[in-house]
């Protein structure tokens, strides 16, 4: 057998001598102090998540919309009277709209917000799923 | 997978919470002292371990039992001491791979054998205080609980063939600090008279 293989061995065998010496024990409460806080947490009640706005409530706010489109282009021509007193100049006479207004925003700057908006989203879900796979095997 | 840990999971994701203590009080040495490895510190080392036992118990039925549970618990704990090591923005040792005869092993087994048993262990204990985290964690899951380099693979999330290059360097690393632990002189003694005893004549 060559020089380092005889070497490796002896290595091998010091530090098997070296890491079998030294198992360690937890305090004798470790096994009870896990099994307590397990059921503490089994007996607070769980916080599921809610999405904010329910499926039925995408599909309610769909049916809002299609219903205002349908009516707009296939409902009667006449104004609303009720619609008439209703005073909606001040959305915009207001300083918060004559100071927006002078703003423009440029095509690049949109479509860089969209597109980072996107992507904001899209690693949401890809850190979700690393954390999932961290946790299984 | 062991067949006791098999019928102790489908008991605890039917209900029965009461039978993880058994799988804790299995493997909590293990993790325990693998948490203590990485962390180097006994208090962190027992919260870590507590904490990579919830997380475990937490995510059971992920679980999927293609391999062993004490190697998925391995891996939960390994993680945690990570995060925890990242919190606390630990620095790791680094320490130089001195080169090595056959001899120069033999000798350091041979003084490690001679002295007291007490003095043995501390020795052993400081001179594991100064290896890294990685290496501490990587020659525990290798003599400790004897995993293949697949399993260990796994644990650590590297190619075996990388686990076996970075087994070889730290027990090189273990055999540098174990020598310095060691008094030196003591080592010569040892080697020119055979006795580590006449050292102290």
């Amino acid at each position: 057998m060559k020089e380092q293989d005889r070497m490796e061995q002896h290595l091998d065998k010091l530090t098997k001598k070296v890491m079998d010496s030294s198992l360690e024990s937890p305090s004798s409460n470790f096994t009870a102090n896990i099994m307590m806080r397990l059921e503490k947490s089994i007996e607070t009640k769980t916080i599921v998540y809610k999405p904010p706005i329910t499926k039925w409530g995408w599909m309610g706010i769909a049916a809002v919309v299609v219903g205002i489109a349908l009516f707009v282009v296939y409902g009667n021509a006449e104004p609303i009277s009720w619609l008439e007193n209703v005073d909606l100049s001040v959305l915009s006479n207001n300083k918060v709209s004559e100071t927006v207004s002078g703003i423009t925003i440029s095509k690049i700057v949109m479509y860089s917000i969209i597109l980072f908006g996107a992507l904001w989203f899209v690693q949401v879900q890809l850190i979700k799923r690393q954390v999932e796979q961290r946790l299984s095997y | 997978m062991n067949t006791d840990d098999q019928k102790c999971i489908e008991a605890i994701l039917n209900g029965d919470a009461n039978a993880y203590s058994l799988l804790v009080n299995r493997y909590k040495d293990l993790v325990f002292t693998l948490a203590l490895r990485m962390m180097k510190h006994h208090e962190e080392a027992e919260e870590v371990a507590q904490d990579s036992f919830i997380k475990a118990y937490r995510s059971l039925d992920k679980f999927k039992g293609d391999s062993k549970f004490s190697t998925w618990m391995y891996r939960v704990t390994y993680n945690t001491c990570l995060d925890r090591l990242k919190k606390n923005k630990r620095q790791q040792n680094t320490v130089a791979i001195d080169e090595f005869t056959e001899h120069k092993v033999k000798t350091i087994d041979n003084a490690l054998d001679k002295i007291e048993k007490e003095e043995r262990q501390l020795a052993i204990k400081q001179c594991l205080d100064q290896l890294s985290n990685e290496d501490n964690y990587l020659l525990t899951l290798y003599y400790f609980d004897e995993l293949s380099l697949d399993e260990i693979a796994e644990i650590i999330g590297l190619k075996p063939n990388n686990v076996k290059v970075k087994l070889f360097r730290s027990r090189k690393r273990l055999a540098t600090v174990l020598k310095q632990q060691l008094d030196n002189e003591t080592i010569e003694s040892y080697e020119r008279t055979g006795s580590y005893g006449a050292a102290f004549r």
